[in-house]
């Protein structure tokens, strides 16, 4: 619904833009003189209906309001006074204006239409408000500790977060991030028969003919089959050694950043493969689900920074290189020394005959060939390991590391300039001040005591916004332009933040905003604040001709009948079981309750045929 | 911005007049100029008459920029890397002493904690130990490596600050604070080496590749990435060049030629002599100013074989009392 286009001729300027609904607020003396510019407004054909608000004594209306679509509004006293219309008894006002409340009530459309409409059915078109509203403006205090608190909650410190990151519905992000296994597919690098695997095997085999020669050795066996056996001993330690540097040179030269890296992987027998599953998208769409599913459930936007930057972290590679180290921890250099001299079977007499079996266990032991064969396995799944998590697995962990550093940046970006913006805001509503005392205030009172609920609500609208200010980034970081997930950003936080205050402002914060995709805590301070309230059922229901703050003076009573056609308004968030029939649900969360039209006795209505300049 | 008149001398001591458009004192300590002539943007760090009074080893920290500018000057010449600041020239017997130096390039590092991503993390990881090897090849320790003293320009880092840079082999003196300090830089004890900044580099490079504050020695556990630098918060740290092949990076020093020392003794000679002219005639303030040099080397150092003396003598003890009962 468009909004309601307030004129004020007060100003003396010209109509603004005009829409179908138009609010005129004059006073009564200037009404005359503003003739021409009213037949303006009225002849456009753009304005649909139009509703004159005249304040002060002595109504005289312009030829301009004359016949049928003249709906106008009298105030003769904008402070009013309290009137039973029934009794005619009255009693002093609150002594405030009442004007801004007045027309704050009347630019809400359905309120608009309403009045209107009712003027219709009153002689005249002419009458007098008044009312019995609950007003459920926040406090300015209490929006401003409000929005210093959100501020403060964005604004925080980004915590420190250093367990291992967690996303239980993502499959690559684990793995690639190390919090999950590697898949057995690629762990197993070697291409059959390529360089390394026949590395490997000869190896293995040589170890395995030394040991085989070893269990051979028998009480008989003479000195050539012993030094034979050493002859293994030594041939497997070779392999083994040429085996470890071949590893080591591998890890070391070979960088998944290297342009020809699959190709010097193949031709060094290992396997060079993409993985499945890994590709720029799917990631980018698995960090998606993850960060939109933290932003549902309004978790905390500077942990989700503080987890983003752990995934970024576990998620960069290594680079092999760091792995040669591990080479010589795994098949240490006295290993293979010990392989290449090994040590002759005891010689003493003693030794080779009446200590047969304690001597042959002695050598079997000094040989090593037990420890050889596990630095050999040891060796192999390093490099079948570091195949997958560095190599094959390179890529997908440099844009996963990237993709998640960018949004935390631009999450961060975002809690500066939300934390920022609200601070600004806290400031200025901490300057406003504080409510009309021509309401009741009990909503106002109940927002009060709920602002701990309020900063909820407020916390999540914005925590909501932030998907819409990601969505236009997502497609960057699918295609790796990283710089270019963050433009525009910043403008985008700013308008939407602009059109939240205004949302705040005139809608107020039991509606959902636009960009809201969640009523969490708001139906709750709807039902605390608005629906538990005595005062709003009884301003609902307030009888037309009962007490109310009639807008006008103590002399203008005389001229108003004793009767009255009522309005009665509530916003929509309200709406329930138990209203009254007829209420006018508005959009707008400020006020509920009755306006009442009294129309005026014959005769009082004068019009004023003077003319222009008058 | 009107032009002024800027008198210094050049790094080989010659004076200099150049006509420049200043920036006012913001900064109290530090301004950019412009040369008019040529346009190239300069840094002019001076100790001002307020601040000098009252903390007179500024003087000295402005002296030793001056002199550890000139060292790499003379020992680096024309192929001069783009990771050190650069002395254009110096003044530094005036009122209010100054330096001059190449500008800044970029924005102080801290400005991208937790930001840059992965290419950059390693260029800036390999300009800044780039940095640290060819400090170390010209024997000089920074000494103050932090993410104040450290600029990232998108491709390069730019090290600043040279005021507390010393040789390698003088005396750590009691100096800076936890993380970026290390722990024997912050004792003052045993003798300043490059392994003091690369403590200080990789705690530079843990902050600004994570982003998380650190009070002391990082957890690398949750930063794989970052293990190749463990070992430099160990107690047997790494060579410049060993962190440099770590990360496939060449040994800057193959490139660039350090100058032998013929030509270093030259450049401090000259350095020297040109003090020495200047200082002739203010001799009587000079001595007021260093009063309480701050460098520790230059002051009450004792002759290397005093250390040894009480063993000496101990010794000799011992085998009188031998001999004797013997």
């Amino acid at each position: 619904m468009n909004p309601v286009v307030v004129f004020d001729l007060r100003k003396g300027e010209e109509p603004p833009r005009l829409a179908g609904q138009v609010l005129v607020v004059t006073d009564t003396g200037r009404l005359a003189g503003g003739q021409r510019v009213l037949q303006e407004v009225f002849s456009s054909r753009l304005v649909r209906s139009v509703l004159v608000v005249a304040l002060g004594p002595d109504l005289r209306l312009p030829p301009a309001l004359d016949g049928e679509s003249r709906r106008v509004l009298w105030v003769g006293d904008p402070r009013g006074i309290l009137w039973n219309a029934d009794t005619g008894e009255a009693a002093h006002g609150p002594e405030v204006s009442s004007e801004a409340i007045l027309i704050d009530l009347l630019t809400q459309p359905e309120v608009f239409d309403e009045v209107v409409n009712g003027l219709g059915d009153i002689p005249y078109g002419t009458a007098s408000p008044g009312w019995r509203i609950v007003a459920g403006r926040i406090a300015p205090e209490v929006l401003s500790q409000a929005f210093s608190d959100v501020a403060g909650r964005f604004g925080g410190p980004v915590q420190q977060d250093t367990g291992a990151f967690a996303a239980p519905l993502a499959t690559a992000l684990p793995v690639l991030s190390g919090s999950a296994d590697l898949p057995a597919d690629l762990l197993d690098a070697f291409i059959p028969e390529g360089r390394v695997d026949r590395l490997y095997r000869r190896a293995h085999e040589q170890v395995d003919r030394a040991v085989r020669a070893l269990d051979d050795l028998r009480y008989f066996t003479p000195a050539p089959a012993r030094h034979a056996i050493l002859d293994e001993v030594i041939a497997a330690g070779r392999a083994l050694a040429e085996f470890r540097d071949a590893v080591t040179r591998l890890l070391t030269d070979v960088d998944h950043t290297d342009e020809d890296v699959g190709e010097v992987l193949t031709a060094h027998g290992v396997k060079f493969a993409t993985p499945a599953g890994m590709g720029h998208a799917e990631i980018v769409a698995e960090l998606r689900a993850d960060v939109e599913g933290a932003l549902a459930e309004r978790r905390s936007l500077t942990r989700l920074v503080a987890r983003l930057r752990l995934l970024a972290d576990q998620s960069a590679p290594i680079g092999s290189a760091a792995f040669a180290g591990d080479c010589p921890r795994i098949c240490p250099d006295e290993l293979l020394n010990a392989l290449h001299a090994p040590p002759e079977f005891p010689a003493r007499l003693i030794d080779r005959f009446v200590y047969w079996r304690r001597s042959r266990a002695w050598w079997r032991e000094q040989l090593s060939l037990g420890p050889a064969r596990t630095a050999l396995d040891g060796l192999r799944s390093l490099l079948e390991r570091v195949a997958a998590s560095e190599w094959m697995l390179g890529e997908a962990r440099v844009h996963t590391s990237d993709a998640a550093r960018t949004l935390a940046a631009s999450l961060s970006e975002i809690c500066a300039q939300v934390a920022a913006t609200l601070t600004d805001w806290s400031k200025a509503e901490a300057g406003q001040a504080a409510a009309s005392a021509a309401l009741d205030e009990e909503v106002t009172v109940r927002l009060r005591d709920r602002g701990g609920q309020l900063r909820e609500v407020i916390a999540g609208d914005v925590v909501d916004a932030v998907a819409g200010w990601l969505e236009p980034g997502w497609t960057s970081l699918e295609h790796g332009d990283y710089r270019d997930a963050q433009l525009g950003l910043e403008r985008r936080v700013e308008e939407t933040l602009r059109q939240y205050r205004y949302h705040l402002a005139h809608r107020g914060v039991q509606e959902r905003p636009e960009f809201g995709t969640g009523d969490t805590g708001r139906q709750e301070l709807v039902d605390a604040v608005w629906r538990q309230s005595q005062q709003v059922v009884r301003a609902l229901r307030a009888a037309p001709g009962g007490q109310m703050l009639q807008l006008c003076g103590d002399r203008d009573l005389s001229l108003l009948l004793r009767r009255a056609h009522a309005v009665r308004f509530a916003p929509r968030a309200v709406r329930g079981q138990g209203n009254p029939p007829g209420v006018v649900w508005t959009r707008s969360g400020q006020y509920a309750g009755t306006l009442r039209l009294v129309p005026l006795r014959p005769g009082t209505v004068e019009e004023n045929w003077s003319g222009d300049g008058a | 911005m009107e032009p002024e008149p800027l008198d210094f001398n050049s790094p080989d001591g010659d004076p200099v007049g150049w006509e420049v458009e200043a920036e006012p004192w913001q900064d109290p300590f530090e301004r950019r100029v412009t040369h008019l002539a040529t346009g190239i943007k300069l840094v002019q760090r001076r100790v001002p008459r307020s601040e000098g009074r009252e903390r007179e080893y500024l003087y000295d920290l402005l002296e030793t920029e001056a002199r550890m500018g000139a060292r790499l000057l003379t020992l680096l010449g024309r192929a001069y890397p783009a990771e050190l600041p650069r002395l254009i020239g110096y003044s530094l017997d005036v009122e209010e002493p100054f330096v001059l130096l190449s500008d800044y390039r970029g924005e102080p590092v801290s400005r991208y904690s937790g930001a840059l991503l992965i290419t950059d993390q390693r260029a800036m990881q390999v300009s800044l130990l780039r940095a640290v090897r060819i400090l170390s090849a010209c024997g000089i320790v920074h000494r103050r490596i932090e993410p104040a003293t450290v600029r990232w320009d998108g491709s390069a880092v730019q090290l600043t600050d040279l005021s507390h840079a010393t040789l390698i082999g003088n005396r750590r003196l009691r100096m800076g604070e936890a993380p970026y300090a290390c722990p024997a830089q912050r004792q003052g004890t045993g003798l300043a080496a490059t392994s003091d900044d690369l403590w200080s580099a990789g705690m530079v490079i843990y902050r600004t590749v994570t982003g998380r504050e650190i009070a002391d020695l990082p957890d690398l556990s949750a930063t794989p990435a970052l293990q190749p630098i463990n070992d430099v918060f160990s107690g047997s740290p790494p060579s410049a060049q060993e962190m440099l092949a770590r990360l496939r990076a060449p040994d800057p020093m193959r490139s660039l030629s350090v100058e032998q020392d013929l030509g270093l003794e030259e450049g401090r000679a000259a350095f020297d002599r040109a003090r020495e002219a200047k200082q002739e005639p203010v001799a009587a303030t000079e001595n007021v100013t260093r009063a309480q040099p701050v460098i520790e080397e230059e002051g009450g150092r004792l002759p290397w074989w005093a250390r040894w003396l009480p063993l000496a003598v101990l010794l000799v003890l011992l085998v009188l009392l031998w001999v004797v009962t013997r």
